[in-house]
């Protein structure tokens, strides 16, 4: 009888032992969890640079395709290449196309990034309160780069400024583009109180209080214009005096220097996406991207890309003769895989520069704000607030203007406000070709439309551009297959 | 053949030695109607001293002259006593008893009388199968069991392991296969490398009553495999010796030299023309491979005529060896068993051995405690030249066409101008790429069992399964076109800990028969991988990654789960007559998400023998009536892609760039899925409806069967808001549903001096989607980039999607009144409008077909008289198609073709068979169509076995021999299809949604004919 309890006792024993749920509560040994990764200052440390990351896609996939390719910057004949992209130039975007899906996740992605270390980082200890200042301002100014970008894609978006399931996400609908720029004004207003004005060493290239206000003022010039038309030039320029005034930026002598690898970080830049070659997976794809698909590869190290678009004619011949800016920026012959010589299919040259370590992979940071911007932005307010015959803004031109190589203009040549305007995006257009800004640039002037109606005339298209609805793109067919009460956009 | 003659001779001085005061009985022991049981025990009563019966139910047994009485038992009938009255023959009839059948099944932590059942098992006796060439459990199920279906999706590959389903495919994402118990272990995978020599029987618990006890494992089925034990009685010592020859069954069908150039000569001249060529070019100065050697026609005996298949296929021969030695007293039982198998492969450098060693010891400590170990060892090693690869042999044999010269085709060769130069030459690459791989495996446990009380026992086990792996590919840079050797070296080990703890409570109250099990089980499964890749080897003498001077990559993870699990049961039976069953189940997983890691899995299920009936009593005919309904909830926990970590949301790298100048890389990370604690195991709820019946002094038994099983919470990747930050996410949303009909039937046909038994089995099931995540989105399965088939509600899972096609155009009008699709010419697809818009493209994509057989059957036949012995296994499969990916090609003539395009459309007068299209590249080949898709039913004589069993006089001299017996066997005899190649395929995709996929990389199915010799001593 004695035997029986001990086996009592024993089965007893190991039923208890085996009740316990720590038993099933398994870390994965290969898996990094992000199970209590935010609560960390390694760990946020590491998600902030995983929020940087966000940008380095957002800049080689989509905005070229968004925004330069919707241009009058970029024709590609059908002949050339018969992928997706054409229906970006020819005016001709269904709801179905994939890489709408990629324009709305992508943002939605790295927005999420941002929200995580934003919903985590008050609980963190961080010895230096500053550091933990500069994150939050991190965050928000990525997050409203994002939210910029989504917001001239496609309009009012759902704003997200949480980590959300599923089931949550469903729940949210649309913003009104008022609601949408006013969560990015005030994320900007954050990121300029928090951000430092530099940084050295290690940190060069994050975001600095003078990127946030350049931004901030991008944004408050584009709120400006179409659709919202509200006036904040006033506003827009003092946060440029603001840049200006610190001296901490110059604007480069040579037009080349300002894509030179020796300036990388140098003072032109306010605010750049950074990429560095030879080191895997952090070298910049875009001048693969840009260069024709049958380059020879002694004319192009390591080949180019089927999706390379082709140069306007109607940007060649906008050129004044003697623009330093068309020969750095526009490869107008180059020689294929069989040795002949193309000159029909002009590519952009524009930041191939240096040598790539593999195809895709080059070192040359891309430019958000480079300083020529801030002062040509300047400008523009200081003529919208009122035209000034000789004023700083006519100067602000000519500076740019003389070290493209061309002559400057005189008050007789911009007689008025609107002459000015004119002189003004034309420079833009120039400076900034394949920089992804013309697009936006037409809409915000609303020029866009009897522009684009022109352009597309040339191939016998005009009637694909029906309304100011095409401004913005179709909401993606899968988001409102996954939302029910997304709404679509107008006209699509 | 030396060695055995050694050991034969060893083993008959050791039991040749007998006393005198003994004397010889004989005699045969029988069931009621007159069947001669084989394997039944005889003993003497009082000792350990016995024998069994032989293969024709006879016995020899030497006795000492004081034995009083014989004990003979046998699975399944009652014991009987006889008394030895100075008779030197018995003649021994045992009886079943008053309910019928005795014999046991397991049904996972137990065993119940057969007669009891209330669930659908299926039960495969090893015996059935043993005189085959069989090295798999899976080939040894085939056709067998209703419901129970098996693919060798990689054909006759020696040592690889076909696919086995239980009443449909119950998954989208997750696993299909069945969870595999081999002695009450829950295995940790597939039964790969598993010796067959010393299984006893196989049962699959097949409906989700009888699976619930397995719980989150059980949705697609349980096969529990139960090993050989040792009886009371001898030393029984048997040896059993097969050696054989394989030859090709069956490979993919091609043009000769002569049908090649003629259909080359055509293609080639069709698409020059095609393509806007100028007719007077002289033929061989046309634009690449459009250039025709004007030799082909004028000397065609000028250029070899090879057939790649017979280059690279060979007959290999077929051995195998197994020892056993088992007996046993009433205080311990053992057996002992050791097999040696060697296979070559019928392509040339593959092959298969396999050793192995059993041992099942079991002993009585006391009255109150008994012990045991079961040890089962296997260790495989392949050779395998890459063989299914999508560019390797047997799909080169196929695509390489036969003017190619033996050796042409390599980096070091160079190619033949004539035809691709990415075709390599297959009999190079089975001579130059090797894999050897070695697999081991070790399943062991150990168990106490203590009687607390009369009726309850304690059983405790701990098991253990240890499992490794390690491969060294090597590929020649001849053979990988220049760009460099290249090597693969590849291991894996995992360690999977068991503890069961189960108290069973069996008693009988009057009537009343209760059978009840409690406890709670653990397991621990661990397990490592690491892979390293290497090239810049200098020769190809050493193959080893030490020789390379470049390592392109070298990775090692880790991965593991754990299960904590209650279970219960009680089978209550009143009179034999009413029977219920309830069980019950719950699993803890580390697999899911905090929310949903614990689960229920209960099961009820109940039977009627209604031949016990009062009511019945007059029909005498009726031995055995009996209805059971069952309904269960089971669960499946292999979740997509292997991934024991599903619900937690993972980092991925995202790194970036900071510093001053060109700055430095840093690294960062991001989420890169979802965190899902709701996530869990997919769920299956089914309803089995049957009916057993036995007539004629049981002479004809049968059991039909129908069931429902519903599978829900199926784990799909379907789309969610992209503002959570992701854009997909599984979720467990589907819906599917399997329904079937299954009947079996074993009859004695004859049952005088010349035997006769028939043993049949067919299967219908219906597998239908019901429900695709939110949206019901239909899935894609893609396949060498284009869409091939479509998982849709309503369809079943992957059926085929492609455009159907009416037939061939013949003239130029038929085109003209059409609609097309590009270019179409007499002699192209007429494909169908399925949407009627006047235009061809891919909106006219029908679902045209699945890989799911309406039918499976299996008959056997086996026929005895005196001692010779007969026996025919036939199996087929019916309704199911297969999709030929290579079919997709627009090789043409660059390579060679299937035979099937000997009856190509030559011209409106020569139309070939209405269904192949005329020799030219067009854009028809691309284009997803039917024209891929064949019909894959077949049946096949699986195999034929002849057998004598010496009679008892010849050996009766030599002491010790109890028992010879020789055997012919033929595996694989003939098969009937409809492809051009292996129809059972899938060697390129088999997964869910894609399945029965053939990239004409499947190896060849072998005919196989034995000799075996088996030998029994004591």
């Amino acid at each position: 009888m004695k035997n029986k309890h001990y086996i009592t006792i024993l089965v007893l024993s190991l039923l208890w032992s085996a009740c316990s749920d720590k038993f099933i509560d398994l870390t994965p040994p290969s898996i990094n969890s992000a199970e209590g990764f935010f609560t960390t200052k390694d760990g946020i440390d590491q998600a902030i640079i995983g929020a940087y990351n966000g940008l380095r896609t957002e800049v080689s996939n989509f905005s070229e395709l968004m925004n330069e390719e919707r241009s009058d910057n970029v024709w590609t004949p059908s002949i050339v290449s018969t992928y997706n992209d054409l229906s970006v130039q020819k005016f001709l975007v269904s709801s179905s196309e994939p890489f709408l899906d990629d324009a709305w996740s992508d943002p939605y992605d790295v927005i999420h990034r941002c929200n995580l270390v934003l919903g985590n980082i008050g609980d963190v200890a961080f010895t230096d309160s500053t550091l933990k200042r500069q994150y939050i301002g991190e965050m928000e100014f990525i997050r409203s780069l994002m939210y910029f970008d989504l917001v001239r894609y496609f309009g009012g978006v759902p704003l997200v400024t949480k980590s959300v399931t599923p089931d949550e996400a469903v729940q949210i609908k649309r913003a009104t583009v008022q609601e949408t720029y006013d969560l990015i004004v005030s994320d900007l207003k954050g990121a300029v109180n928090r951000l430092p004005t530099s940084y050295t060493g290690t940190d060069a290239g994050r975001a600095t209080k003078y990127a946030a206000e350049g931004l901030l003022a991008r944004v408050y010039i584009t709120m400006s214009g179409y659709p919202l038309k509200t006036q904040m030039w006033s506003a827009a320029k003092n946060l440029l005096e603001d840049i200006i005034s610190s001296g901490q930026f110059q604007f480069l002598p040579a037009y080349s220097d300002v894509f030179s690898l020796a300036n990388e970080n140098g003072r032109q830049c306010v605010f750049y996406v950074q990429f560095k070659a030879g080191v895997n997976d952090v070298g910049n794809p875009v001048p693969t991207r840009n260069a024709a698909n049958d380059v020879s590869a002694s004319t192009f190290p390591f080949g180019g890309s089927p999706d390379a678009p082709i140069v306007s004619q109607d940007l060649i011949d906008s050129y004044e003769p003697g623009d330093v800016r068309f020969t750095q920026d526009i490869r107008t012959k180059w020689v294929d895989k069989s040795g002949d010589t193309v000159t029909n299919e002009p590519t952009i040259r524009k930041f191939a520069v240096g040598q790539p370590a593999k195809s895709s992979d080059w070192d040359i940071n891309w430019p958000v704000i480079r300083y020529a911007d801030v002062l040509m932005m300047y400008a523009e307010c200081l003529n919208e607030l009122g035209y000034e015959a000789n004023g700083k803004a006519l100067e602000i031109l000519n500076k740019v203007r003389t070290r493209a190589g061309l002559v400057p203009k005189t008050a007789a040549d911009i007689p008025n406000q609107e002459a000015f305007r004119v002189a003004m995006q034309n420079e833009r257009r120039h400076e900034f070709a394949f920089e992804n800004q013309r697009w936006n640039d037409l809409v915000r002037t609303d020029m866009a439309l009897d522009v684009m109606k022109n352009f597309l005339n040339g191939f016998g298209m005009a009637g694909n551009i029906k309304s100011r609805d095409q401004y913005i793109y179709p909401i993606p067919l899968q988001v409102l297959q996954v939302n029910p009460s997304m709404t679509q956009n107008a006209g699509y | 053949m030396k060695q055995i003659f050694y050991s034969l001779v060893l083993l008959l001085l050791c039991f040749g030695i007998a006393s005198a005061q003994q004397r010889v009985i004989e005699g045969i022991v029988k069931d009621e109607n007159g069947n001669s049981l084989v394997g039944a025990n005889v003993v003497v009563l009082g000792s350990d001293h016995g024998t069994v019966t032989n293969a024709s139910g006879h016995f020899t047994l030497v006795i000492n002259k004081g034995d009083r009485n014989l004990k003979v038992s046998y699975l399944g009938f009652q014991d009987k006593n006889v008394a030895l009255a100075g008779q030197d023959f018995l003649d021994i009839v045992l009886s079943q008893g008053a309910v019928g059948l005795k014999e046991v099944v397991a049904i996972g932590y137990g065993n119940i009388k057969k007669a009891n059942l209330t669930n659908a098992v299926a039960e495969m006796k090893m015996e059935k199968v043993k005189d085959r060439p069989i090295t798999d459990i899976g080939n040894a199920l085939a056709g067998q069991l209703a419901g129970v279906r098996v693919q060798s999706a990689d054909g006759g590959l020696p040592g690889s392991t076909p696919g086995i389903t239980v009443r449909g495919i119950g998954s989208i994402n997750g696993g299909t296969g069945p969870l595999y118990v081999v002695d009450g272990i829950p295995l940790r995978g597939g039964l790969s490398n598993l010796n067959t020599s010393d299984i006893a029987s196989i049962e699959v618990l097949k409906d989700a009553a009888s699976a619930a006890i397995y719980g989150s494992r059980g949705s697609n089925g349980v096969v529990m495999i139960t090993t050989k034990q040792g009886k009371e009685g001898g030393p029984v010592i048997n040896l059993d010796v097969q050696t054989g020859l394989q030859s090709v069954l069956k490979t993919y069908e091609v043009m000769n030299r002569d049908q090649w150039i003629d259909f080359a000569i055509a293609e080639r001249t069709n698409t020059y023309l095609l393509n806007g060529g100028d007719p007077s070019v002289p033929i061989q100065d046309r634009p690449g491979l459009l250039a025709i050697d004007p030799k082909w026609s004028s000397n065609p005996e000028s250029f070899p005529d090879n057939n790649w298949a017979n280059l690279i296929y060979r007959r290999a021969p077929f051995q195998r060896y197994h020892l056993s030695v088992s007996g046993g007293s009433d205080k311990t039982k053992y057996y002992f068993g050791a097999e040696y198998l060697n296979q070559e492969g019928l392509m040339i450098n593959s092959g298969y051995k396999r050793y192995s060693l059993l041992a099942n010891v079991e002993s009585h400590l006391n009255k109150r405690i008994s012990v045991g170990l079961n040890l089962n060892a296997n260790i495989a090693s392949a050779t395998n030249p890459d063989a299914e690869n999508l560019g390797g042999p047997v799909s080169r044999a196929v695509l390489l066409p036969p003017i190619v010269g033996i050796d042409q085709n390599t980096a070091a060769t160079g190619s033949n101008p004539w035809v691709l130069s990415a075709l390599v030459n297959p009999l190079e690459w089975a001579k130059q790429v090797t894999d050897p791989s070695n697999d081991s495996r070790v399943l062991s446990s150990l168990f106490a069992q203590i009687n607390i009380i009369d009726g309850l026992t304690f059983k405790s086990t701990v098991s253990v399964e240890l499992q490794n792996s390690r491969d060294n590919y090597y590929m020649t840079n001849s053979i990988n076109r220049g760009k460099g050797s290249t090597a693969d070296f590849a291991t894996g080990m995992s360690v999977n800990l068991l503890s069961d703890n189960i108290f069973t409570y069996d008693n009988t109250f009057g009537k009343s028969h209760i059978n009840a099990i409690a406890g709670f089980t653990a397991q621990k499964i661990d397990e490592q991988s690491n892979d390293a890749q290497a090239t810049g080897f200098p020769n190809d003498a050493v193959r080893t990654l030490n020789a390379a001077t470049q390592i392109l990559s070298a990775s090692s993870s880790a991965s593991g789960s754990r299960l904590l699990s209650y279970l219960a049961r009680a089978i209550y039976s009143y009179n034999d007559r009413y029977l219920f069953t309830a069980s019950i189940r719950r699993d803890g997983s580390s697999k899911f998400g905090r929310n949903n890691q614990w689960g229920w899995f209960p099961s009820v299920s109940a039977g009627w023998r209604i031949s016990d009936e009062n009511f019945m009593k007059g029909l005498s005919s009726i031995n055995n009536l009996k209805l059971r309904v069952s309904y269960g909830l089971t669960g499946n926990n292999s979740f997509p892609g292997s991934n024991d970590f599903p619900s937690i949301g993972a980092l991925a790298q995202a790194n970036y760039v900071f510093g001053s100048g060109l700055g430095d890389k840093q690294i960062g990370l991001r989420q890169s899925t979802l965190s899902n604690s709701d996530l869990t195991w997919e769920k299956d709820k089914s309803v089995d409806l049957g009916l057993d019946i036995a007539i004629l002094n049981n002479r004809i038994s049968a059991s039909l069967d129908f069931y429902d099983r519903l599978t829900y919470g199926l784990l799909l990747n379907v789309p969610i808001p992209q503002i959570t930050g992701f854009s997909n996410a599984y979720q467990n949303v589907g819906k599917v549903d399997n329904k079937g009909i299954e009947f079996e039937v074993n009859a004695h046909a004859l049952t005088g001096k010349f035997k006769w038994d028939i043993s049949a089995n067919i299967s219908h099931n219906k597998n239908t989607v019901k429900q695709l995540g939110p949206e019901n989105t239909p899935i894609p399965g893609i396949v060498r980039g284009t869409i091939m088939s479509l998982t849709k509600v309503g369809n079943p899972i992957g059926a085929y999607y492609l455009i159907p096609i009416l037939g061939i155009f013949q003239t130029q009008d038929e085109v003209d009144n059409s609609p097309v699709s590009k270019r179409e010419n007499p002699g192209d697809f007429k494909y169908k409008d399925s949407n009627g818009d006047g235009v061809i493209n891919d909106d006219d994509r029908e679902i045209v077909g699945h890989n799911n057989p309406d039918f499976t059957w299996g008959m056997g036949n086996s026929f005895q008289y005196k001692n010779l012995s007969l026996s025919i296994f036939v199996d087929g499969v019916w309704g199911n198609s297969l999709l030929c990916s290579s079919m997709a090609g627009e090789g043409q003539s660059r390579q060679n073709q299937l035979s099937l395009y000997l009856d190509r459309w030559k011209s409106p007068e020569d139309p070939g068979n209405g269904k192949v299209p005329r020799a030219a590249i067009t854009d028809n080949l691309t284009t997803a169509s039917t024209f891929w898709m064949f019909n894959a039913s077949y049946w096949r004589i699986q195999n034929i076995s002849l057998g004598y069993a010496f009679p008892d006089q010849i050996f009766h001299k030599v002491k010790g021999i109890s028992d010879v017996r020789v055997y012919l066997s033929c595996e694989n005899v003939a098969s009937f299809d409809h492809y051009y190649g292996v129809p059972e395929t899938g060697a390129q995709s088999n997964s869910p949604l894609a399945p029965g996929i053939d990239g004409m990389t499947t190896y060849p199915l072998a005919r196989t004919f034995t000799l075996g010799l088996n030998l029994s001593f004591k």
